[in-house]
């Protein structure tokens, strides 16, 4: 049963008089203590909107319905329907509308060469979640606990998210192809070059490069709801730094920790455009192999199996997450 | 005819009767306080009023006309709320004409009637800052003139005094006499706190639980306080148990252990007092009204009397020795270990005594209230206290 | 864990007495890894040899002369805005939207529409645009541009709604009682007293979706088709197939236009606000 949220709405939502409008020119137009139906005794835009904004008053399920629909609609039809229809296409050989067949799902999970690309790509995401998340929250305890200027540091680590992704890889192709930046820097100090495009070592520093001012977000965020006396008290009871933050500052942010975990975890697991521009022939990710169903194999039902296959991973671990505690769905915080 | 008329105002929220059947009047120009504990429903009565919730049951009636089931723009009323609510887009003139933008007053009216206002509440020359560039006392006073601008027939408030320190406080509340008075206005002000209430109202609705214990005076509710929540809550008391062995039109004889005493059924108190013979009864009386001498002093032969005080004619008497002594700037209050009745505390002008002297208690019989203690209909209630 | 132990614990003293230096390199450091390549990107626009020589012999504005007379760049930036600017306004007026019903409503499907408006978020972007190619394409037949613009819709919502719907809540619902106990109906209060206020909030999230969506690849790369390619799926395939010092010209363009959108929507609302989401 849609009902206001607070209490105003309530007594405001049952009343039917209407009976000022201020109209264009700022002069009120009365309508007296007559019921004004539908707003049909003022005139212009704004009486109009005043008679809608009373018919929907006395109707509080279709104001409701008028505003959030649109937006769930949108949801529902552009962006949920595609992923179940997905999961539909999956079950398909070969084409959209093909027969009805579990292969794609046997060809996948009984191919060696898949599954050690699924375990590559896991191993890579849990690298990388864990660099980010040992640097992101360094970096965040460091901006809250000890500097000043928080707002404009926490300004300087997020900005670079705000830019192209692409660019981003591209800045990273400039300083770590062979004779790029990095290798002309170490020869200048007369070390060996490194030439770290195309290898590992660049997909993780690139991965590492994109995520860190996502993940700093929720440290961030959990740690400055830290109350700071927390951690005076545990000094005054006589823990060291170390043991402090093993014991209260860690433990009190861990909602924040799950949630950076996350958001850097599963676009890693899906990603291709890092492996693609900066790993080499050996460094295949799934996502890749999703992108070569559409772009070059063109086996739609094949890459949507796959999809599917990412899609189970990354719920697993989100249930998990959420097991563990993370506030990622406690969008709103408000009652309800 | 009274301006605002309220009857049988009940507001549920669910299961919960957060008021119940509350009826009241106010006349013209008045200055009403709804005094209650947090949770006894004053706020929701207020906002009932002012058009916020619809009563579950009941009228108000502003002038004569019933209002419920308008919508707050169209009450002719109008609200100082507790956190103020100053528009913070809008500059302190722009927050004064906005109701009077809404009621179409042309602009020039309006800045003139916003400066008026101003000067009103000695805020001249701050039309143009932004709320936020203001104290706590002038975004009250801010707040305060935009209700007042509109000249509505009744200003609402809802303890937006609660928020300053005592002293600014007991400033801003001799301006809201002062404002009341010259701009003849009926004010309507929610409050928990008796100290302010006691100082600005005329009367004063005493609310609990939902429920109106008391209308009144000043005066009237605190030397003839309704109930024992009334005596506790708008000033201290101390109460002594009792329990009542006589009843007639002229007095109660109440036993408080030993003795008993006869207390007289007058005007200002327990003429109404609703008690019966063998009900368990509390006696209150105001610790200004107890007078403490010195055990050791002249009156000493008094201790022996106190021991059999129903001869006093009519006071109550014990001994006790000193337990703690604080200055309230002309008067000590001091806590007294009672012999009899436990702890007391009495409020003394003129004497001076130290911790752990032996003194005298006493207070004349006249000076005290009766009131039935709740469930005492059975008569084996436990002697605690 | 008595006192002594604790003042002769080697590394809880070294800890307590460097933290604050300790906290000052970590910052120092990962700011310069964030914010070199950035540096290099912009240096390297100005070299004269191009990607594949550092240092640069020389500096030169020769690439932002051949990227302003090259149409196909150009005609990717116009294509990007011709699909950043309508879905930056849908994306506007549907965040606002959740973020009053959420704010202000309850109704059944509330948490699924919350749950809805950040699963964009979460559900990994390759997975999400193979879906859409499927039902777009695939199943409903959509033109490009329609796909691409929902699709760009998708992918600012929740980004918008994180940005818009906070300064609802911590909009005072106090004022629109006042404003009504002044005298104005719900549209005079929505106009005159809700708007102004949450304004700052609304603008901030759609210059965050535009600049997101400005920036936005894999979507785009999934559901549009061959026509013109928006400038991210232009620098793509320059770096994928013919890297030119140009890309360097257009990612300081980029950053540019990225860096003055997030600044004024950062002046506009409270950084750490948007964080404490």
């Amino acid at each position: 049963m849609p009902e206001p949220s607070r209490s105003d709405d309530g007594g405001a939502a049952e009343s039917v008089d209407e009976g000022t409008a201020e109209s264009v020119d700022g002069r009120t137009t009365e309508s007296g203590g007559e019921l004004a139906t539908d707003g049909g005794s003022v005139s212009g835009v704004d009486g109009r909107v005043s008679g809608l904004t009373t018919y929907l008053r006395e109707r509080p399920r279709l104001r409701t319905l008028a505003i959030a629909g649109p937006p769930y609609g949108l949801l529902v039809v552009f962006f949920a329907i595609p992923l179940l229809a997905m999961l539909v296409v999956s079950f398909q050989a070969d084409q959209i509308g093909g027969a009805w067949t579990l292969r794609n799902y046997t060809d996948f999970l009984t191919s060696d060469t898949y599954l050690t690309v699924v375990w590559r790509t896991f191993l890579i995401s849990v690298q990388v979640t864990a660099i980010v998340a040992a640097v992101g929250y360094a970096l965040a305890y460091s901006i809250v606990r000890f500097s000043r200027r928080t707002t404009l540091l926490l300004l300087l680590v997020i900005l670079p998210f705000w830019t192209s992704y692409i660019i981003r890889m591209y800045a990273w192709i400039n300083i770590l192809q062979s004779d790029g930046v990095l290798d002309s820097v170490l020869n200048l100090v007369g070390l060996p070059a490194l030439s770290l495009l195309y290898t590992d070592t660049a997909v993780l520093i690139g991965f590492t490069y994109v995520w860190l001012p996502l993940a700093v977000l929720p440290f961030y965020a959990s740690l400055t709801n830290l109350d700071g006396d927390l951690i005076e008290a545990s000094k005054d009871l006589g823990a060291g730094p170390i043991r402090t933050f093993l014991s209260v500052t860690l433990p009190m942010t861990v909602n924040g920790v799950v949630t950076g975990v996350v958001l850097v975890f599963i676009p890693t697991f899906g990603s291709f455009i890092t492996p693609r521009l900066l790993g080499g022939t050996n460094n295949v990710m799934i996502g890749m192999v999703i992108e070569n169903q559409f772009k070059s194999a063109f086996n739609w039902p094949f890459g949507a199996a796959i999809g599917m296959v990412i899609s189970v991973v990354v719920v697993a671990l989100l249930l998990l997450a959420t097991r563990l505690g993370g506030g990622l769905f406690g969008t709103g915080g408000e009652e309800s | 005819m009274s301006l605002l008329r309220v009857r049988g105002l009940t507001k549920e929220f669910g299961d919960l009767v957060a008021v119940d059947d509350v009826g009241f009047d106010i006349e013209d120009g008045e200055f009403v306080s709804i005094l209650g504990p947090s949770g006894s429903g004053k706020s929701t009565v207020l906002r009932m009023v002012a058009g916020f919730e619809e009563p579950t049951d009941g009228e108000i009636a502003l002038d004569d006309v019933e209002i419920v089931g308008s919508p707050p723009f169209e009450r002719d009323v109008n609200m100082v709320f507790q956190d103020l609510a100053l528009f913070p887009h809008l500059t302190v003139a722009e927050n004064i004409g906005y109701g009077l933008k809404q009621s179409g007053v042309p602009a020039d009216e309006r800045r003139e009637r916003t400066e008026r206002m101003l000067e009103m509440v000695r805020l001249e020359g701050y039309g143009d800052r932004s709320p936020a560039e203001l104290s706590g006392g002038e975004q009250q006073r801010v707040a305060l003139a935009r209700a007042l601008v509109n000249e509505p027939a009744l200003v609402l408030f809802d303890e937006p005094l609660s928020s300053l320190d005592r002293k600014l406080r007991q400033h801003m509340q001799s301006e809201l006499q002062r404002i009341q008075i010259e701009t003849d206005t009926t004010f309507l002000y929610v409050t928990h706190d008796q100290e302010v209430a006691l100082a600005v109202s005329d009367r004063l609705v005493v609310l609990d639980d939902g429920e109106i214990q008391q209308v009144g005076t000043v005066e009237e509710l605190y030397e003839a306080p309704a109930s024992r929540f009334v005596a506790d809550f708008i000033g201290d008391v101390n109460a002594v148990e009792g329990r009542v062995t006589a009843v007639d039109d002229a007095e109660i004889v109440v036993d408080t252990g030993d003795d008993e005493v006869a207390v007289p059924r007058t005007a200002a108190g327990n003429a109404a007092a609703d008690v019966a013979v063998d009900d368990a009864v509390d006696v209150c009386v105001r610790p200004f009204q107890v007078r403490v001498e010195s055990a050791g002093s002249a009156g000493a032969s008094d201790s022996d009397d106190a021991s059999n005080p129903a001869d006093a004619d009519g006071a109550f008497a014990t001994t006790g020795v000193v337990r703690s002594r604080s200055y309230q700037g002309s008067d000590s209050l001091y806590g007294i270990e009672t012999d009899r009745w436990g702890r007391l505390s009495a409020e003394v002008r003129s004497a001076s005594f130290d911790v752990d002297d032996r003194v005298t208690v006493a207070w004349d019989a006249a000076d005290v209230h009766v009131y039935r203690r709740d469930g005492s209909e059975s008569p084996d209630t436990d002697g605690g206290t | 864990m008595s006192a002594i132990d604790r003042v002769t614990d080697p590394f809880e003293r070294f800890t307590q007495a460097h933290a604050s230096r300790m906290a000052s390199l970590v910052v120092v450091t990962v700011l310069a890894f964030l914010w070199l390549p950035i540096g290099v990107l912009v240096f390297m626009s100005f070299a004269d040899g191009g990607v594949l020589s550092f240092p640069p012999d020389e500096l030169t504005l020769r690439w932002y002369r051949v990227f302003l007379s090259n149409d196909a760049a150009l005609d990717a930036i116009v294509t990007t805005l011709t699909i950043s600017v309508p879905a930056t306004g849908i994306t506007v007026a549907l965040s606002t939207m959740i973020a009053y019903a959420v704010d202000r409503y309850v109704f059944p499907g509330r948490n699924w529409l919350q749950l809805l408006s950040t699963l964009p978020i979460i559900v990994p972007l390759v997975v999400t645009g193979v879906a859409m190619v499927l039902f777009f394409n695939g199943t409903l037949g959509l033109p490009d541009y329609v796909s691409v613009v929902i699709a760009h819709v998708i992918r600012t919502i929740p980004f918008a709604t994180l940005v818009i719907l906070p300064t609802f809540m911590s909009f005072d619902r106090g004022l629109e009682e006042a404003s009504k106990d002044l005298g104005a109906d719900e549209f005079e209060t929505f106009r005159q007293v809700t708007l102004p206020n949450v304004f700052p909030g609304v603008v901030a999230g759609g210059l965050l979706a535009f600049t997101l969506s400005f920036n936005e690849f894999v979507y785009t790369y999934f559901v549009k088709g061959s026509g013109d390619p928006t400038l991210p799926v232009y620098i793509w395939n320059q770096i994928r197939y013919n890297v030119t010092p140009e890309v360097n010209v257009i990612s300081v363009v980029f950053l540019g236009v990225a860096v003055s959108m997030v600044l004024a929507a950062v002046s506009l609302t409270r950084v750490d606000l948007i964080a404490r989401r």
